[in-house]
């Protein structure tokens, strides 16, 4: 009998999954279990099997990275997508545990797992240009539980919907002009029969035509600054699991196309622009999400600004820690996953039962509902990159890495080098990040008090429901767990490094 | 006698384009989701029309039958949308064609519309050879997108994006973005012989009409119906 093909379940289990918890969505517990035990076991044989050759699973031969032909296209699993998949079904079945308890609306359970199938599509093709697309279908369909019937704004929804659609052009022209650009260099090195090879600046100015389209693109996928606005209002209108979904798994497959495309194209990063570019978008994020965080007047927007600031550490880490770059960033952005899923926790418990988030209304919960009060701060401040949570040890990297990075532009060290050339304005880079990493910082942790502050007051509101046990017992494995990364980072190096060795970005 | 090909020949020429262009301003311009819906649903048929010089016949209409599936989606939801709409809403505010002349019947009337195509056009005018150096063609050892077309691309991409940058409900976003991937796929379907990409860009633009149909319901419930969770609930 011949082996299963790894493709084959990643596609066929979670549709399946999808069938029942539909059929079951009345019936939160079954939906729930369905859909936890599929995506657990996705994780468990994307943890566990190897590519390279076939496994026995309950009896049956699998072969996981064995390649499919479907429409044409070949589909099959790589190492680094393996990883990917690994993170994203283990993060669902977080959720999907949580959902159980805290009610994200009925669809979620069946939606998100078909949106899972699209993500392992995302993966298994090999065409840039259908990766793209399937993640833009990916996200049509996200807006049904993003919206999940709730009868109100529907501004952030929308707005992903839209900066999707107008990215997904974008990016499909960014993968034209590469493939052209690889098909001319071929087509010239043939002509040339070998004699006069292709130079590096030529194949950079074939592929150059790429960058604005392909930068625009991934801004809009990555809510780079000043594409960013679809970011609070998601986290502000969506139900928090739903939207805790997008900033992190839907996050994470935005940057494994980024990922995908640069390692297709490592001109790109050849070239210093490239790696500045993202840097300053990544201190504006920063800063931009540091800075409206502290002024927010509730829970929703300030998780979302709170995780824009996040994601703009991220990006930093990527551009300025050198070969180890890729390796930081997904390390931070494991850590920073588990910081949005306490902080989405909560907030489900602190919507579900004071109904509201803003800070006006929230005098005395603070004692009705301590447990969710504390996963709020926790979480937050863990996005922070506070001392002793899970954002500070990569947070402290990052930030020693890009200390190092602008140190030669401060107007000590240019004295120094007096003959090195300047850039016009670059003496002030420094100063920019610096102002830009201590805003980011300081800027949650004073949302953070604010918050806390109006939750606290002289009496505990009688009119609240009490904390939900299972939900807040799910928070504080959560919070031990911010914790402990915050001690023990170096956690889930291994299966990083795995998804790292497939790209050779530097 | 001319022939049934050579008189298609002339209408996927400057007539669809002129066409295209038009349909484009009257999406941007109206407020009324029947006028917009009907030129959207024309412009559907445009863009098909004008895609027989780029590709092969059976591609181009496919890409009219999406947007013969797009539109009849986005119908569904509009016409509901009228049906639930208080009787004091109704007839708030001049109307010419069923664009309204009213300052504060939308996002911006249509004085500031007519302002802002006026300047895109111009903005168009300038940048049109800047735009055509960028154009993949240019770069490509495939045959050159003609300038009409490269034209009708933009205008649409353009146009769809002030739409996008001015408009707040469900049903005015969705026609708006959609022209920006019509506008698109004029320059695209040229480039990428791909039938699998054309199928799924296919797929994206029904799912996100069905998206966009969605979150317009939800308005319309939340408007005017406030308080029947369940209708939208049971999805």
């Amino acid at each position: 009998m011949n082996p299963i093909p790894g493709p084959i379940i990643l596609l066929a289990l979670p549709l399946l999954g999808a069938v029942v918890a539909y059929l079951f969505r009345q019936l939160t517990i079954v939906a729930a279990f369905v859909s936890a035990m599929v995506t657990g076991a996705l994780a468990y044989l994307c943890f566990r099997l190897p590519l390279g050759q076939s496994a026995f699973i309950l009896g049956q031969e699998v072969a996981f990275g064995r390649p499919v032909v479907a429409l044409g296209q070949t589909l099959v699993l790589n190492q680094a997508g393996q990883m990917w998949l690994a993170f994203v079904f283990v993060l669902m079945t977080i959720f999907y545990l949580i959902a159980w308890r805290l009610s994200q609306g009925r669809s979620f359970f069946a939606f998100s797992l078909v949106i899972l199938t699209l993500y392992a599509l995302v993966v298994l093709v090999q065409t840039f240009a259908l990766a793209i697309l399937v993640l833009g279908l990916s996200v049509a369909v996200a807006v049904f539980i993003l919206q999940a019937g709730q009868l109100s704004t529907v501004r952030g929804a929308q707005r992903y919907l839209v900066v999707t659609l107008l990215a997904v052009p974008l990016l499909l022209m960014a993968s034209w002009f590469v493939d052209q650009s690889m098909v001319e260099t071929a087509n010239a090195a043939a002509l040339a029969e070998g004699s006069v090879p292709i130079t590096a600046a030529q194949s950079l100015a074939l592929a150059r035509r790429a960058l604005l389209p392909a930068a625009l693109g991934f801004g809009l996928l990555l809510a780079v600054f000043p594409f960013s606005t679809w970011l609070p209002a998601l986290a502000a209108g969506a139900p928090p699991i739903a939207s805790a979904f997008v900033f992190t798994a839907g996050q994470a497959m935005a940057l494994y196309l980024a990922v995908s495309f640069l390692d297709g194209a490592p001109v790109y990063l050849q070239d210093a622009t490239t790696l500045s570019v993202i840097q300053l978008a990544g201190l504006g994020m920063a800063a931009s999400g540091g800075l409206m965080a502290a002024v927010q007047h509730d829970f929703g927007r300030l998780f979302g600004y709170a995780a824009l600031g996040d994601l703009g550490i991220l990006l930093l880490a990527f551009s300025a820690s050198g070969s180890q770059g890729l390796v930081l960033a997904l390390l931070h952005g494991i850590n920073r996953s588990v910081a949005i899923v306490l902080m989405a926790t909560a907030l489900s418990i602190l919507r579900q039962r004071a109904v509201t988030d803003r800070f006006s209304s929230l005098s005395g919960v603070a004692r009705r509902l301590p447990i969710a009060t504390g996963g709020l701060i926790l979480g937050g401040l863990a996005l922070a990159g506070f001392p002793f949570t899970a954002g500070f040890p990569t947070h402290w990297a990052i930030g020693r890495s890009v200390w190092n990075w602008v140190q030669p532009y401060s107007p000590l060290a240019q004295e120094a080098v007096a003959s090195a050339e300047a850039v016009p304005g670059q003496e002030w880079l420094w100063a920019f990040t610096l102002v830009a990493l201590v805003t980011s910082f300081l800027g949650i942790v004073i949302g953070l008090l604010r918050g806390l502050n109006a939750m606290l007051g002289d009496k505990p509101r009688e009119d609240i429901a009490r904390q939900p046990i299972l939900a807040s017992a799910l928070m504080l494995v959560l919070a031990a767990f911010t914790l402990v990364l915050g001690f023990y980072p170096q956690l889930f190096l291994e299966p990083v490094s795995r998804a790292v060795q497939a790209f050779s970005l530097f | 006698m001319e022939t049934f090909a050579d008189v298609f020949n002339l209408l996927a020429g400057p007539p669809a384009v002129a066409g295209l262009i038009l349909t484009a301003a009257v999406i941007f311009l109206s407020s009324h989701w029947r006028l917009s819906l009907a030129a959207l649903l024309v412009q559907y048929l445009l863009v098909a029309l004008t895609l027989t010089r780029l590709v092969q016949p059976e591609l181009a209409i496919v890409r009219g039958l999406v947007g013969m599936l797009v539109v009849p989606i986005l119908y569904m939801t509009a016409r509901r949308a009228d049906e639930r709409r208080m009787p004091e809403e109704e007839g708030r505010g001049a109307e010419f064609l069923g664009i309204s002349l009213g300052w504060g019947t939308s996002g911006l009337g249509l004085a500031l519309r007519v302002l802002a195509l006026l300047l895109f056009a111009l903005a168009l005018i300038r940048f049109f050879p800047d735009y055509l150096s960028l154009l993949p063609s240019a770069a490509a050892s495939s045959p050159p997108l003609p300038g009409d077309i490269a034209f009708a691309s933009l205008w649409l991409a353009g146009v769809g994006t002030a739409g996008l940058l001015l408009s707040g409900d469900a049903l005015r976003v969705a026609p708006a973005a959609l022209t920006i991937l019509a506008g698109f796929d004029l320059v695209y379907a040229g480039l990428e012989p791909n039938l699998a990409v054309v199928g799924f860009f296919g797929a994206l633009t029904l799912l996100a009409a069905l998206a966009f149909s969605y979150l317009a319901g939800i308005q319309i419930l939340s408007g005017s119906l406030a308080g029947t969770d369940e209708e939208a609930d049971d999805l």
